[in-house]
């Protein structure tokens, strides 16, 4: 979400997740952060739990959010930030491994170690300390935080259109806006990568309307403690995640 | 000549799609100017002609926006709330709602703003309306469809129909009856709405055998009370079952005070001892405060059967059974009182243990605010700032799913049952045997009938 409709990423959430003292340092620490990248915006990610802290984290595009050059930082005190890694794939698999069960530490230092895949075909190194991959921790937060705005992230169908003369994704400047009917259906929403929302498991994303906040929110049990939100009728639209960076695997057994 | 003004007349008589005609039209604004006697007839004729038109034109719907809608039901509500400020009682214990709430605020895990002052009226409004003594936001639980406001609090006099409910409940003497009003899982009571503003309602009491249920499924709230819970091993009631069971849990697995604060009741002769506050005690600076160390359970762990204190004896024709079940529950330690530091991590593992709680602290100094949360009921926080007076407040905000550091599963479904072994036939009496011992025992009746007249008559 842009950090000016913070409020409503709230309301969506059901709770204020950033401290007054962390969004204060966001006011003006995220419009230097876009400057020092030449960003033409900046959107506060959301939060990933800790047990000692919690990493803030923040995006950064050129164009709009479903841009594949799109940076992540993060920080725990809303003004230092630090870009993110971008873990490769091998880096991904590797993180994956790390039981979801362990929480993050809220220690970016702190380091996991797990064993490498030995692609098939090869002949595992003699020394077994080869096959151990040591992970810090912010690679592990980057790894989640890339895969759940991969997973979940979603924008109204429309408002991001590909620009005709760039070929990139840029925030289209007819789109007015979801009615509050058109909010209301899984199909006026898109993952970030194209895919429809109706894709996701049945039931476990839910559309309402909060009346007294003339908000659309949507709130998927996947991912617990995403949430996405738009007033109908206006441009105004967002999501934000906070939570352990799990996924619920026993969302089958979950719905009500 | 006359057939054209035929034509000409029919035509002005032919009706419109709202069956009107513009010689009706016509004949009712002439009427309107003669019957009104106005002065300036031309210079209105066409406003006139237009409320004519009004009153038999019936409007289509796109041309109704100009109406506004009424305001959002919710809003209202939340005006007529903030509107009421009711006077209370100075013996009501209420506390700084919006205070409290900015505490939490620097957690990162708090109510909006605007919000907390929400709750404090509509909390108000509860605790004049029902008459309570004391009041506490117990906190949020997060549903599919809608989220449930939770309220804790207690009637200053126990409202009669509600000991009936009870009654009725542990009648059924196969049930682990339920703890009395005041003591243990219901030593208060919880109201709940899904809107501030809304009407509070009233949780049932929670049900030891609900509590139990709670404990083996894993299901989200949609924020409909009356929603069944489809489960298996079956759940005993419905979603605000659920709810009080999950509210239960959490409140006795959650809530803690800075140790030190409260301490057992030592003249006390009830078992186990009541706590109270401590008579001199002095607060812990925020950073001895940021140790797992330095907070106590404030509530007693509720036992496998679904309660805190051990059910009351059974009748005596199971005594044996009752016994044995007892040994059993010896072993179960009560962390009332404990310090964090004792709870069992939800994870175990050499590098990366999970421990149940963590604890860390925000601000500068003396003025610096420790808070505690909970991995295993994530969402449950409490907070402690001791200066310049000790202040401490908990709060859950979140789905209402314990973590358990496991991945669910179900408990198996029970085996299907499979045919019953065949009977044996039994050979059939003969009649005469039949009749044989039909006639024995009429015959011993007439004789004693007999003998029990000759008493009389002598």
């Amino acid at each position: 979400m842009e950090l000016s409709t913070y409020d409503l990423a709230a309301t969506a959430m059901g709770y204020s997740f950033l401290s007054p003292e962390v969004f204060a340092a966001m006011k003006v620490s995220l419009p230097v952060l876009q400057k020092e990248y030449g960003f033409s915006k900046m959107y506060a990610w959301g939060k990933l739990k800790g047990m000692s802290a919690d990493y803030i984290i923040a995006v950064g595009v050129s164009h709009s959010l479903k841009e594949a050059t799109k940076k992540y930082f993060y920080c725990s005190d809303g003004a230092s930030w630090a870009q993110m890694a971008e873990p490769d794939s091998e880096t991904a698999a590797a993180c994956a491994k790390i039981p979801q069960v362990a929480a993050l530490t809220g220690d970016a230092q702190f380091v996991y170690t797990v064993s490498k895949m030995v692609p098939e075909g090869e002949e595992p190194p003699e020394n077994e300390e080869d096959l151990l991959l040591k992970i810090t921790e912010d690679v592990r937060a980057a790894c989640l935080v890339k895969e759940i705005d991969a997973a979940i992230a979603m924008v109204p169908v429309g408002s991001i259109s590909t620009d005709a003369k760039l070929g990139v994704p840029v925030p289209d400047s007819t789109f007015a806006g979801l009615s509050k009917e058109a909010s209301l259906s899984l199909a006026s929403w898109e993952l970030l990568n194209g895919m429809s929302a109706t894709q996701q498991l049945a039931g476990s994303l839910k559309a309402k309307y909060v009346p007294a906040a003339s908000l659309t929110v949507l709130r998927s049990l996947v991912w617990p403690g995403f949430a996405a939100f738009c007033v109908p009728g206006s441009r105004v639209s967002g999501y934000a995640y906070v939570g352990d960076g799990m996924q619920n695997s026993d969302v089958a057994f979950c719905l009500p | 000549m006359e057939s054209a003004l035929v034509a000409a007349k029919a035509k002005l008589l032919k009706a419109d799609s709202s069956g009107v005609s513009l010689h009706d039209h016509l004949s009712s604004v002439l009427d309107k100017i003669i019957v009104e006697d106005s002065d300036n007839a031309l210079a209105m004729f066409e406003q006139i002609s237009l409320a004519v038109k009004q009153q038999h034109v019936v409007p289509r719907k796109e041309y109704l926006q100009a109406v506004p809608e009424p305001a959002p039901a919710a809003l209202v509500a939340k005006r007529d709330v903030l509107r009421a400020k009711p006077e209370l009682p100075e013996e009501v214990e209420f506390p700084n709602v919006p205070e409290e709430n900015s505490f939490f605020e620097g957690a990162g895990h708090a109510l909006l703003r605007d919000e907390a002052f929400l709750l404090r009226a509509a909390m108000a409004k509860l605790v004049a309306a029902k008459g309570l003594r004391t009041v506490r936001f117990f906190g949020k639980v997060l549903g599919t469809e809608a989220d449930y406001w939770i309220v804790e609090g207690a009637y200053a006099e126990e409202p009669e129909a509600a000991e009936d409910e009870g009654g009725a409940a542990a009648a059924d003497a196969k049930l682990v009856p339920l703890e009395g009003n005041g003591t243990g899982t219901n030593k208060f009571r919880y109201w709940v709405c899904n809107e501030l503003g809304e009407e509070w309602v009233e949780l049932p009491p929670a049900k030891p055998a609900a509590i139990v249920a709670a404990r083996s499924i894993k299901k989200h709230f949609t924020g409909r009370l009356s929603t069944p819970i489809v489960v298996h091993p079956p759940f005993p009631g419905s979603e605000a079952d659920y709810l009080r069971a999950q509210v239960a849990r959490i409140l006795h697995s959650t809530y803690v005070a800075p140790g030190g604060m409260f301490s057992f009741e030592e003249d006390s002769e009830d078992e186990p001892k009541p706590i109270v506050p401590t008579e001199e005690w002095e607060a812990p600076l925020p950073e001895e405060m940021g140790e797992l160390s330095a907070w106590v359970h404030h509530y007693s762990t509720i036992r496998k059967v679904g309660r805190t204190t051990k059910p009351p004896k059974a009748e005596e024709e199971d005594g044996e059974e009752g016994g044995e079940e007892e040994e059993e529950e010896e072993e179960e330690a009560d962390h009332l009182l404990n310090d964090l530091s004792a709870d069992p991590p939800i994870f175990e593992s050499d590098d990366t243990p999970v421990p149940a709680w963590s604890v860390r602290t925000a601000g500068h100094g003396a003025y610096a605010v420790a808070y505690a949360l909970s991995t295993a009921w994530p969402g449950a926080i409490a907070f402690c700032s001791t200066k310049p007076s000790v202040k401490f407040a908990n709060v859950y905000i979140g789905y209402g799913l314990e973590n358990t550091g496991k991945t669910f599963t179900p408990k198996p479904m029970p085996e299907i049952a499979r045919e019953p072994d065949d009977v044996g036939e039994e050979e059939d009496t003969p009649l005469d045997a039949e009749n044989a011992v039909l006639k024995e025992l009429e015959e011993k009746r007439m004789v004693e009938e007999a003998e029990a007249e000759e008493a009389d008559a002598e």
